[in-house]
């Protein structure tokens, strides 16, 4: 191989390695926790956990149902933010959001968020669940009229489409994606071990103790 | 012989824009891949449940980047027997994975492949690409003449 060979082999490699990284800059946007939105738990927690979600995504299930138990073991040690990622591939995707926004804009969204994940096997198979969305509604505590009035406003779904944005910008592409303290997540698989990981020594130490 | 000539030489083109193609797919393949968290293709390969965790971690930093350096080379005509091996191994590995997860059911319906903001192909349709990206670079890599490029200018 000639000198001239293998300086172009050298430009060649170093025009690629710098085009990443300059597109990878370029695209890269900071997530940062705000405090807006759909939020519980301490606003002073140690951990903050941002999770874009879908509510038809079994693993989004499975990951809001390790953030609950988190949250019921640590109450004081962990907020929580959770964000609209309804995914294009899930028939009944667009409807459950617009029914999430409605629940947060009524003022209970965490119960409506539980009912929903807790249940989405049933409601998932059904061929309309509106009327199933209408029902969890109610059992939260939400005015049966004004949820109703509100899913057939389009405030609500371009709420949730600009959340969905928001969550683009930020390169989220596959849900359950979380970010615990800013650390990206996708899938939700380490999400229990990271969360343990970032308990302080104090509480470590109580999860330890047997029960009762 | 006049007509051999002509035949051979239009051969020669054909396998020149087959080798461009398959260059120029598994470049983009690599830039979406790099471009992204690297997050996200870990989870599409977590996805296949093939692999242990420290394998997918090490495969989603290491594959977009022979991807990448494989396909412009390729593309580009530089080292082409090597880039070409290179692309071929990469297209053998993802035939023989995405063959597996059609037989087992197991991975996602979209492979991840382009990146997960790239061009979004089934898992059947990347399997087929990829099938034919393998027979190419093959036949690549048995080639001698390698018109239009870089390899030619460097040697001449």
């Amino acid at each position: 191989m000639n000198k001239k060979y293998a300086l172009t082999g050298f430009l060649l490699v170093a025009v690629l390695v710098t085009s990443v990284f300059a597109a990878k800059k370029a695209f890269h946007k900071e997530a940062t926790f705000s405090s807006e939105g759909k939020v519980k738990g301490n606003p002073s927690a140690l951990i903050k956990v941002s999770t874009w979600s879908d509510f038809q995504c079994p693993s989004c299930a499975m990951a809001a149902k390790t953030i609950h138990q988190f949250m019921e073991a640590h109450p004081d040690t962990v907020q929580v933010k959770f964000n609209h990622f309804p995914l294009q591939g899930h028939q009944h995707s667009r409807i459950s959001h617009i029914a999430g926004e409605c629940a947060h804009r009524l003022g209970n969204f965490w119960a409506f968020h539980d009912k929903v994940y807790d249940n989405q096997s049933i409601w998932s198979v059904m061929q309309d669940p509106t009327e199933t969305f209408i029902r969890y509604a109610e059992e939260a505590g939400i005015p049966k009229s004004d949820f109703v009035a509100c899913l057939s406003d389009t405030e609500a779904e371009k709420a949730v489409l600009l959340e969905k944005i928001e969550g683009t910008k930020l390169q989220i592409e596959r849900t359950p994606t979380i970010f615990v303290n800013a650390e990206r997540l996708v899938g939700g698989l380490e999400l229990e071990a990271k969360l343990n990981s970032l308990l302080p020594k104090e509480e470590k130490k109580e999860g330890e103790k047997p029960v009762g | 012989m006049v007509e051999q000539k002509t035949s051979s030489s239009r051969s020669d083109y054909v396998w020149l824009i087959l080798r461009i193609a398959i260059g120029f797919i598994f470049a983009y393949a690599g830039f979406m891949k790099l471009i992204e968290p690297v997050e996200n293709f870990e989870a599409a390969i977590t996805d296949f449940n093939l692999f242990s965790p420290t394998l997918v971690h090490w495969i989603a930093r290491i594959v977009p980047w022979i991807e990448l350096m494989g396909g412009t080379f390729l593309l580009l005509g530089y080292l082409p027997r090597i880039s070409s091996a290179a692309v071929g191994a990469l297209a053998f590995g993802f035939v023989v994975l995405l063959g597996m997860s059609v037989l087992t059911g197991k991975g996602s319906e979209s492979c991840g492949c382009f990146g997960e903001s790239g061009i979004k192909l089934s898992r059947n349709q990347m399997f087929i690409l990829d099938l034919g990206a393998f027979f190419i670079a093959f036949k690549l890599f048995r080639k001698n003449k390698f018109p239009c490029s870089l390899h030619n200018a460097l040697t001449r």
